[in-house]
């Protein structure tokens, strides 16, 4: 295998998996939060990255106050999702309703799309482009890279930067995770439930939309978006449930299969990767990085 | 001794309402109505093991479609004369059973030792590799074109070639594993899964071997996919890939908490309702996907423990209501 | 527990009943060649289209297709004076599904089905339709459909085993690329139209390398690998065969993104209006050969029929979209349909309808049918190619029914 060939099969690979990461980053903080799965979080991927093409393509809302604007509607997207899918089940007595009535949310989400904005797939403009409107590329080991997909990266680490010091630092953050850990204890101090499940959705939400919107432009606006879920579930299984930092380790190691497995396999990339899933499972049970917090009896 | 004889009598009216109800029902003129509830019926033998494995046990498991998926192309190559020859239904059925069982048996072995949500994603990346496989292996799977012209089953020289006859033939096969399911609830295996599903770790401290029986669990899961996906390939004479994806995965489970997941009539009225709906919505087909996914939302809000959870709850209360009157 | 049972049991009931009341329909034994369907004075037809699903996209165009079709008739006076009544069944996104759309348009006893543009739910449907014995328009495009000699479908596409070799002659002589690199999906119908493209090249001399050829599943997204192979080996061109129009819009784009220059050839979907506008940088230039274009209201060669211009002008201010070529398929299905029944003299005779199809002779918008061997009806296909986001019509090429 020649060294461009290598290169380019790793950089692609990073790129997913930072784009799977993002994903799942979301998905942990409400693991942790709420403790429920959310399937649909590719899907809300997709409806805020729809959401922001509407903006921009649609409506022709110049970037500067698109932006700020759709940062709004993602949040009451997330909020709105909280309201339906978590907050009436939040007592429930029976664990798996909340994680199927994500799975009822993820096909509205979907058909949602459709039936707002048509079938028709979108395109969006990449940030960066080249003097004739191409997007702009990097020649980096004989491949051409879009400039676009380091931006994805960068922006990744940004934000996980970013939620590392809100969960580690701030006073904000730990009261998230006190309410995560033992709600009643949580509202016996005086932490109010209600806001810090919302502020998690809202910070969620924010994330993964953030996420499409860098990716739209390399993978089109269509409902493909949404089928990166179960590889970022992957990933964020690998990693362990425990953190964030798992999660994304787990997803560029996913990222890295599939790149690598896409070469000589390539339409049994997807279970290259869940094979994959499964050794780690099965010789490291609890993920990469041990939870440090385990099941009550 | 009362009680004795008020619920044989019970079970008698009930026996005779179903044998009324499979009748009535097979006598609708409508072939085509009948092939959806036929259809319906073989989902619900799979989703049996969903019955089994959260209801019984307590495990959320998604793996009902991958078996599903091997006993179906077990029998299409069995019975469609691909690899040369034909074989009789009845033996595909039960090779199907074996192989679907074995299939769960392997998996299961070492995939059981995983904590509850890692191994319900474990569930996941089985459905995923065998839906992979399906779709691209074409020797044995025919790839994205599936295998066709299976021929249909005929026992003891009985052949079901049309669609009622099917249909009575299903009914008696649900009936059947319905009946089996519930007199393993009062063994030792089904106390043993129940109290797994309340409670592990004092399960385990009281000495039942969470692991094994998981593991049986999941094996007999595996053996109803086999069943069921063996008549499904016989009854629709075409099988492709699509048909064991993951969407059709989550089906399973919203068939499954829609009727109810730890009753097995629950089941199979969860998945007559979800395969039927489609059909019945006319008119709304654009919305349908969208209408169905917030009904999905719903049930779990008002009725998380299904239709059957609910008659039962309002059978409590009449209960109830009855014996208050009584006392008085 | 018992008396759950019962109470569910009586649920189930009711439900059960009211299922069967539900659809409309005569008793629908599968013998009846005869259609007793509709009431005098009018024909019941049928159409399974996918209104949900993945496809959703191409069912609508299909069905504007056929709609308008129903309609221009009825205003015209119908099919041997009687009206038509079309009945759709939604195909959903499994073929049980799809199967369960014919079982309820042939227990409706309709005088022919409109099928499905999917040639895996064609095929999932053919076991049905052969036993009730109804004349069945295919808008699939596989060889091998219609090769079983099956006598009551009608396959108005096409045929993979001609498109291909043609795209690679056009390919290889007319655009002068000896050595393509090959992309395509592992859908049944792109599969085996890459095989017999790269069966044609080989025909005519030029090797096709493994190493030039990739497959990919249908919802892939990142061809960044793949093009940077390409990219790097010596490959003088790009054949692609996708069956998603999103898909070929990412492929396509990103392949611009990558600064590619060299020819590009596409199927069918490269031409379709939703590929073009999405991203008209990424569409120009490509190479199609397909039935059709929507591209009619301009220039274009003199070969190109009255009819398709018309049916396009048509469309277009009906729907104020262009169309896609399952609209003018389903378009001609059924005027091939009422071509037939008026050769026939019957509304409700389904043999005789059927027979009378290999006597059509039709100039219809999307080709001109004729019966050749194997119930296939097609004689040319366009060469086209895509400049200024309109895929414009170069050449016809005449298409024989086994012809090479």
């Amino acid at each position: 295998m020649s060294v461009n060939l290598l290169g380019s099969i790793v950089i692609n690979g990073l790129a997913m998996g930072m784009v799977y990461a993002m994903i799942a980053m979301g998905l942990i903080m409400l693991i942790k939060a709420v403790g429920i799965l959310n399937f649909a979080q590719g899907d809300l991927l997709m409806f805020g990255t729809f959401l922001v093409s509407f903006l921009i393509v649609d409506l022709e809302i110049p970037m500067g106050a698109a932006l700020p604007l759709v940062m709004v509607l993602w949040g009451l997207l997330g909020a709105g999702f909280m309201m339906i899918t978590y907050w009436p089940l939040r007592n429930a007595s029976y664990p798996v309703a909340p994680v199927v009535a994500t799975m009822g949310a993820s096909l509205v989400l979907s058909e949602g799309v459709f039936l707002i904005w048509g079938t028709w797939p979108r395109t969006m403009p990449s940030l960066f482009q080249t003097a004739d409107g191409r997007p702009a590329t990097v020649n980096l080991f004989g491949a051409e890279i879009q400039v676009q997909f380091f931006a994805v990266i960068i922006l990744g680490a940004l934000l996980m930067f970013l939620v590392w010091i809100l969960t580690e630092k701030l006073y904000v953050g730990k009261m998230m995770k006190a309410a995560a850990q033992d709600k009643y204890a949580a509202r016996l101090i005086g932490i109010p439930h209600l806001l810090t499940t919302m502020v998690t959705y809202i910070l969620v939400t924010e994330l993964i939309c953030s996420a499409g919107y860098m990716v739209a432009p390399i993978f089109a606006v269509t409902k493909s978006l949404s089928s990166l879920q179960l590889k970022a579930f992957a990933g964020t299984v690998i990693g362990g449930f425990g953190s964030i930092k798992g999660a994304v380790i787990g997803c560029l190691i996913v990222g890295l299969v599939e790149a690598f497995a896409q070469v000589n396999l390539s339409v049994y990339k997807e279970a290259v990767v869940f094979l994959v899933l499964m050794v780690f499972l099965i010789f490291r049970p609890g993920g990469l990085i041990r939870s440090k917090i385990q099941d009550k009896a | 001794m009362k009680k004795k004889q008020v619920i044989e009598k019970r079970k008698i009216i009930c026996g005779l309402a179903v044998v009324l109800l499979v009748a009535a029902v097979g006598m609708i003129p409508n072939v085509y109505s009948l092939r959806v509830i036929s259809l319906a019926l073989i989902y619900s033998i799979s989703a049996f093991g969903l019955l089994l494995m959260l209801g019984m046990g307590g495990q959320m498991v998604f793996s009902a479609v991958a078996f599903m998926g091997i006993g179906a192309y077990t029998t299409a190559n069995l019975c469609s004369g691909r690899l040369g020859f034909y074989l009789n239904g009845t033996w595909a059925i039960l090779i199907s059973i074996v192989l679907g069982g074995l299939m769960a048996f392997l998996f299961g072995l070492p995939l059981l030792r995983l904590k509850g949500t890692f191994f319900t994603f474990a569930t996941i990346g089985i459905v995923q590799i065998f839906y992979t496989f399906f779709l691209n292996y074409v020797p044995l799977f025919g790839g994205p074109a599936g295998i066709s012209g299976i021929r249909t089953l005929s026992i003891l020289g009985f052949s079901l070639d049309s669609y009622v006859k099917w249909f009575y033939f299903l009914a008696v096969v649900a009936i059947l594993v319905m009946l089996i399911l519930n007199r393993a609830r009062n063994t030792q295996f089904g106390r043993r899964l129940a109290a797994i599903r309340d409670n592990e770790i004092a399960a385990n401290v009281l000495g039942v071997n969470v692991y094994w029986t998981r593991v049986k669990a999941f094996t007999i899961s595996g053996m109803l996919g086999g069943l069921s996906g063996s008549l499904l390939a016989m009854m629709a004479k075409y099988i492709a890939a699509d048909n064991f994806s993951w969407t059709r995965a989550s089906t399973f489970v919203i068939m499954a908490m829609l009727g109810g997941v730890n009753s097995a009539p629950g089941i199979v009225l969860g998945s007559i309702i979800i395969t039927v709906l489609p059909e019945v919505m006319r008119g709304l087909d654009r919305y349908l996907m969208f209408l169905y996914g917030i009904m999905v939302i719903l049930l779990m809000i008002l009725m998380p423990m299904g239709l059957s959870g609910l008659v039962s709850g309002l059978a409590k209360r009449w209960r109830r209501k009855r014996q208050a009157r009584r006392e008085r | 527990m018992a008396v759950v049972c019962a109470l569910v049991m009586i649920l189930c009931a009711s439900c059960g009943s009211s299922e069967g009341g539900e659809t409309t329909g005569s008793a629908g034994t599968a013998e009846a060649s005869e259609s007793s369907g509709g009431e005098s004075g009018t024909v019941l037809v049928g159409c399974t289209v996918q209104l949900t699903g993945s496809n959703q996209l191409s069912g609508s165009y299909y069905q504007n297709g056929v709609q308008m079709a129903v309609d221009e008739i009825n205003e015209s006076g119908g099919i041997l004076g009687k009206q038509i009544q079309i009945e759709y069944a939604d195909e959903g996104s499994d073929p049980q599904t799809a199967v369960n759309a014919c079982e309820k348009l042939i227990s409706m006893d309709v005088s022919c089905i409109f099928g499905s543009i999917t040639s895996t739910n064609c095929n999932a449907m053919l076991p049905s339709v052969m036993a009730a014995e109804i004349p069945y328009f295919a808008l699939g495009s596989n060889s091998n459909m219609a090769d079983e000699g099956e006598p009551w479908l009608w396959q108005v596409r096409v045929r993979d085993s001609n498109t291909a070799p043609i795209m690679a002659e056009v390919f290889a002589e007319d655009v002068g690329v000896k050595n393509p690199a090959i992309v395509y999906n592992t859908a049944e119908s792109t599969t085996l139209s890459t095989e017999a493209l790269i069966a044609t090249y080989e025909e005519m001399g030029y090797e096709i390398d493994d190493s030039c050829v990739f497959a990919f599943t249908e919802d892939e997204t990142n061809f960044g690998n793949i093009i940077s192979q390409i990219m790097n080996s010596g490959c003088d061109g790009i054949v692609a065969n996708i069956v998603n129009s999103n898909q070929a819009v990412i492929f396509a784009q990103q392949l611009y993104a990558a600064g590619y220059e060299g020819p590009r050839m596409g199927n069918s979907v490269f031409s379709s209006p939703e590929f073009r506008e999405a991203d008209v940088n990424a569409a120009e230039g490509w190479y199609i050969v397909n039935e059709w274009t929507s591209s009619l209201l301009g220039d274009v060669p003199e070969e190109i029929p009255q009819e398709a211009i018309e049916f396009e002008t048509k469309y277009e201010e009906l729907y104020d979209l262009e169309s896609a070529a399952m609209s003018a398929q389903g378009y001609d299905s059924v005027y091939l349909f009422k071509e037939a029944c008026e050769i026939a003299g019957t509304t409700d005779d389904r043999a005789a309808i059927n027979e009378a199809m290999k006597q059509v002779d039709y100039q219809g918008a999307g080709n001109k049918y004729e019966y050749q061997d194997n119930n296939t009806l097609t004689t040319y296909i366009l060469l086209l190619q895509n400049q200024d986001g309109a895929s414009v019509p170069s050449a016809v090429v005449q298409v024989g029914g086994t012809a090479e």
